[in-house]
Formats: C-alpha cells, sequence, structure tokens
C-alpha cells in the first residue's frame, strides 16, 4: 500500500493526538487515596462521602485507615502519597502555617460558598487550604447510672471535689486546646485569657481517676461506668446511643460548648489537581454531609443541609439552635499557643 | 588469604548492622544540636529547666529499676524451676513466650478487666461490702510497674534461664554433700554462677523498661507519664524531632550510666568464672 504524503502527514498527526490523549488519561488517576482515622470516623468516610462520590462521578476514593492523617503528611512532604486527609481545624491550621497544603481558590470549590466563612481553613491572600466536611462539639458526658446530667451543668461542675475519683480526662494534647478553652469562658475568661480556665482545669485533673488515650477507652469508661462523666465528643455519644447505650448523655453546659470543626485537605504537591478539587468540593456541599449526619451523628457545616425530623429528636434541637450554643474560639491562636500550653498542663500535672 | 577473606566476609553482616545502628545514633544526636550547621544546645537547656522532665526522669528510672527489681525477683525463682523441671521443659517454655503471642495493648488492657475500677478484684470488694466505691488499684505507678512486670518478665526469666541450664546440678549436690545448707549452696554456688544470666536479663528489663510507651500509657495515671511517652508525643503530635531526640538522648545518656557499669560487671564475672579462679 503506498500512502500519499497527506496520508502520511494526517496520519501521523492522528497517532500524535491518540498518543497525546492516552497520555493526559493516564495523567488522571481512577482512584484518589483519602487519609482518614480508623473506626467511626473510617467507616463515616466510606459510608457517606467515598461510595456516594464514586457512584456520581465513577471516581474511586479508597479510605486508607492511619492513626493520625496529619503525620503521614509531614512524612511524605514533597512526594504525598495520599490525594486528600481529614484532621481537626488546628491539624489543618498548623499543616497550613508550615506551607504544606495544596490551595484552591474558591471557585474552584464553589461548595465552600454554602459554609460559614468562619469554618474556612483559609491562608491570609484569600486561597483555600481545604474545605470543611462537617463538625462536633465538646460537651460534657455523664453517665446517668452513675450521676445526673444536673449534676454537670455547668463546666465548673467539673472541679467540684465531689467527684474525686470519678472522672475521666483526656490527655495534655488534646486539655490544651478543647478542655482548658471552655473552662476559660466559664472562668469569664477565653482562649487568649486562660488564666482561670487553668485553674479549673486543675480541679477537674484533681477529680480525674483515669487519663484516657483513646476514644476506644473513652468509651469503655464511660459505658461501664468506670467514670462518671468526663469531656467528650458530641459524635462518640451519638455512636453510643446508637449502640443502644441510652444511658450515657451529652450535656451543653450552660455557657456552651466546643465547636469542633474539621477539615479535608490536600498535600501541597496533589497529584491529579483538578480531581482532588472535584472531590473536595463533594465533601463540601450538603448531600454527603446530611448522610455523615445520619450515619454518625457528625454535624454538616454546609448550611443548605437539613435536619431530617429524626435528626431533630435525637439532637434536640435543629442545626441553627445547636449552632447558636456551640463556641468557635479563634483556632489560629490555640494552634499557634499549643505548644506552650500544652508545656504549661503537663507542669500544672506534675505538681498534683 | 581465603581465610582473611572468609573471615571478613562473615563478618561483614554484623558489620553493616552495628555501621547502621552507629550512624542512626550519631545522626540522633545531631539532629538535637547543630541547626543551621551550629552547634545549639537549647533542647538540652530546656529540658534541664523544665521540672516536670526532671521528674519525668527521674520516674522513668525508678519505674525500670523497681520492673526489673520485680522481673529478678519472680523471673529467677521461674527460670530455677524451668532448669531443674524433670518433665517436659518445653511446655514450661511454651507458657513463659506464650503472652508474646498477644498484642502489649492486649496485654495491658487485660488489666484493666482484673484492676480497673469496675474489674474483678473491685467487684469483689463491692460485692462483699468491703469497699463502698472502687478502690484505685491502677492508673498509677503500681498500675504502671506491674503492667512492665508482665510484660518483661518473660526476657528475665529466658536470660536467667539459660545460663542455669549450663550449670550443672551436680555442683549443687557436691556443695550439699559436703554439709552446706540448701540455701548455702544456692548462696555460694548457684548464685555466683549464675550471675552473667541475672546482669543480662536486668539489663535487658531495665533497658525496654526506660523506654517503655504503651504500657504506662495505658495503665499509667494523671502523673505517670515516663519520658518514652513524652518523646512519642513530641514525635506524633507535635512532629518536634530534634525536641525528641533531645530528650531520648538524654534518656540514652542517664541508661548507659546503669548499663555499662553492669556491662562491664557481667564481663569480668564471665571471665572470672571460665578461668576458673580464684579458688
Amino acid at each position: 500500500m503506498n500512502l500519499t504524503r497527506r496520508q502520511t502527514i494526517a496520519g501521523a498527526l492522528g497517532t500524535a493526538a491518540a498518543l497525546s490523549l492516552p497520555g493526559r488519561l493516564s495523567a488522571q488517576t481512577d482512584q484518589l487515596l483519602h487519609a482518614s482515622w480508623g473506626g467511626g470516623t473510617g467507616d463515616t468516610w466510606t459510608h457517606s462521602f467515598a461510595t456516594p462520590y464514586q457512584e456520581q462521578s465513577g471516581t474511586a476514593v479508597r479510605v486508607v485507615e492511619v492513626p493520625n492523617p496529619e503525620a503521614q503528611f509531614r512524612a511524605q512532604a514533597g512526594a504525598p502519597q495520599y490525594h486528600t486527609g481529614i484532621g481537626t481545624f488546628v491539624q489543618g491550621v498548623n499543616l497550613m502555617r508550615d506551607d504544606m497544603l495544596e490551595t484552591f481558590s474558591i471557585d474552584e470549590l464553589p461548595a465552600m460558598k454554602d459554609i460559614d466563612e468562619k469554618y474556612w481553613l483559609k491562608t491570609p491572600d484569600g486561597r483555600l487550604a481545604g474545605v470543611t466536611p462537617y463538625f462536633a462539639y465538646y460537651g460534657i458526658a455523664v453517665n446517668t447510672n452513675e450521676a445526673s446530667v444536673d449534676d454537670f451543668q455547668s463546666w465548673k461542675d467539673l472541679a467540684n471535689e465531689k467527684w474525686r475519683g470519678r472522672l475521666g480526662m483526656t490527655r495534655p494534647i488534646y486539655l490544651s486546646t478543647y478542655d482548658l478553652t471552655m473552662f476559660s469562658i466559664a472562668a469569664g475568661g477565653d482562649e487568649k485569657n486562660t488564666a482561670g480556665g487553668m485553674e479549673l482545669l486543675t480541679g477537674m485533673a484533681r477529680n480525674v481517676l483515669i487519663v484516657s488515650n483513646s476514644l476506644a477507652q473513652q468509651n469503655t469508661m464511660l459505658e461501664r461506668g468506670e467514670v462518671a462523666a468526663m469531656p467528650f465528643y458530641s459524635t462518640r455519644v451519638w455512636a453510643l446511643n446508637e449502640a443502644g447505650v441510652d444511658y450515657v448523655k451529652m450535656v451543653i453546659p450552660t455557657e456552651g460548648s466546643l465547636l469542633l470543626p474539621y477539615a479535608v485537605f490536600a498535600p501541597k504537591g496533589v497529584k491529579d489537581r483538578e480531581q482532588v478539587a472535584e472531590w473536595l468540593n463533594f465533601c463540601a456541599s450538603a448531600k454527603p454531609q446530611e448522610e455523615g449526619m445520619a450515619y454518625s451523628g457528625y454535624i454538616p457545616a454546609n448550611s443548605n443541609a437539613v435536619a431530617t425530623d429524626d435528626i431533630k429528636a435525637k439532637l434536640g434541637m435543629d442545626y441553627t439552635d445547636l449552632r447558636a450554643k456551640l463556641y468557635q474560639p479563634d483556632w489560629g491562636y490555640i494552634a499557634e499557643h499549643q505548644k506552650e500550653t500544652v508545656a504549661a498542663i503537663d507542669q500544672m500535672m506534675s505538681t498534683l | 588469604m581465603a581465610r582473611t577473606l572468609r573471615s571478613a566476609l562473615l563478618l561483614a553482616p554484623s558489620a553493616v548492622l552495628i555501621g547502621i545502628f552507629l550512624i542512626g545514633l550519631v545522626r540522633l544526636i545531631a539532629s538535637s544540636v547543630l541547626f543551621d550547621g551550629q552547634i545549639d544546645l537549647h533542647h538540652y537547656v530546656d529540658i534541664m529547666n523544665r521540672p516536670d522532665y526532671i521528674a519525668m526522669l527521674g520516674r522513668t528510672l525508678r519505674t525500670a529499676a523497681l520492673t526489673t527489681f520485680f522481673c529478678l525477683l519472680l523471673g529467677y525463682p521461674t527460670a530455677y524451676y524451668v532448669a531443674r523441671y524433670q518433665g517436659n521443659r518445653n511446655i514450661l517454655l511454651l507458657l513463659i513466650i506464650f503472652p508474646w503471642l498477644v498484642s502489649i495493648v492486649v496485654r495491658s488492657y487485660g488489666w484493666v478487666v482484673i484492676l480497673g475500677p469496675r474489674g474483678l478484684v473491685n467487684g469483689f470488694l463491692m460485692w462483699t461490702g468491703m469497699a463502698d466505691r472502687p478502690l484505685k488499684l491502677m492508673y498509677n505507678d503500681f498500675g504502671v510497674v506491674m503492667g512492665l512486670v508482665h510484660v518483661l518478665l518473660p526476657f528475665m526469666i529466658i536470660a536467667i534461664l539459660s545460663v542455669l541450664m549450663q550449670i550443672s546440678r551436680n555442683l549443687e549436690e557436691a556443695s550439699m554433700s559436703l554439709g552446706g545448707h540448701p540455701f548455702y549452696s544456692f548462696r555460694t554456688v548457684l548464685l555466683p554462677l549464675s550471675l552473667p544470666g541475672i546482669l543480662t536479663g536486668v539489663t535487658l528489663v531495665y533497658l525496654m523498661s526506660t523506654g517503655a510507651i504503651v504500657t504506662p500509657l495505658l495503665l499509667g495515671g494523671l502523673g505517670d507519664t515516663m519520658i518514652g511517652t513524652e518523646i512519642f508525643q513530641e514525635v506524633m503530635h507535635f512532629f518536634d524531632y530534634p525536641k525528641a531526640a533531645a530528650l531520648a538522648t538524654v534518656l540514652l545518656v542517664t541508661a548507659m550510666a546503669v548499663v555499662l557499669p553492669l556491662q562491664f560487671l557481667e564481663r569480668w564475672l564471665s571471665k572470672r568464672l571460665t578461668d576458673g579462679a580464684p579458688s
């Protein structure tokens, strides 16, 4: 077969185009890797976010359970293996400050427009370093076989010495960001003025029987009645209640509870950036967040998310009323001073 | 020539292993003092200026010493019993190492079931009316030492057992046939001969206790933080590797202050025993 010059050129162009197209496609992955804590969080991400996203977009998201997604991001800085990961807002702030996160414009993540700007993980130049899929809150969990919810209507009640040896507490790393903040509010201060809060925290520490290390241990302590009460996450109490442990109740004290936003972020230099942006935008949208709420009690950050009657009944209120009872501190300030706060708590505890 | 080559090849794996260990050690120390090419000891100064760190270091060494003592107290009789056992010794050895087949986390949590506020012991005490509220049997120093003894006892037993197995029973029998009381025979014959095993076991248990993380985390109380758990926090939560390296170096130096003399003692004793002198 003889080819004319035109046929040869057309063939060459066609071949080049064909080769370049798969080249573009092969740069796109058919699977995104999302780093998540294990247990209930991992299950929530698989059930409420990854599976619906795959059904909607055709792109699979594999949820990889790790002890600490932030540690993975830091260990793999410069050569990221995960496309995205979840962390606390403080972890997001710390990673962002260390320039370890990929940033996006609001046009790339339009669903974020439906999320209150105070929950945005935002760089000083206004770019988004992640999305906020949901939040939990930090209140006081009470085992009602051991104490009454009326016993813990204020954060100050945890420092009452009548609870000596009857309370549980988390480690200083979390005490510094969560407990101390709310104790400070109860003492008339805030996250920037913690002297009074530290006194109350010292009072609670004196009452503590167990310093716990894991959510599983905290669940067990509350469920078995090893402790009467402890500051705890709303989502864990929700999970206990769903599992039939209805005698553990969550109390929002009169001073309010701490709002705990979470963030999903991508490591700097992430591969498949466009697909990652689509996935992040999905995480910021209302539908999967509603799924997450029904599945595990994480409260949607997207203001378009609607609470069903069942959820309203379980929460005892709708999302708007709930948000009004929650305190949103300056997480940037908390993150910036976390290390010295932990040191202060360590030193306080060593004197007890 | 061939013999030299063979010796070199045989030594190569050990040399590589020791080399990697030394490089790691040098890098660990360097990362705690070298910043932008300058030597800076501020992490060490910070550690020494923190009273809670000094207390933590003391607690770590005290806990390690107590753990080693109780492991020796329980481990020696056990090793002796196994060494002198006339039946199938392998079954006993299997029982000793059996705990190693279970995760350290599970082993530590096992104590919660027994000694926790709603555990078996407290349940019994409250059921019988001997206590009106749960006693604090764990989440304190006692809990940490108990958990570490449970975890590390097999190391002590096996270290001592390996030496006891080499000691002929005839020596004890000869001592007793010459009128020696069993305790006298033990003190003057068996104990000196088994000292190398004791020192090996003590060194192993002491070193592992000083670096323990999981057990103090699970069974320790409010003020029972050990250096190992603090290093864990610096690495896993703050990602402050230089500070973690400084804490690790401090721990290494203080542990070596105890372990190195033990090593010299062990060598001296071994040499003395193998030389057969003095009579």
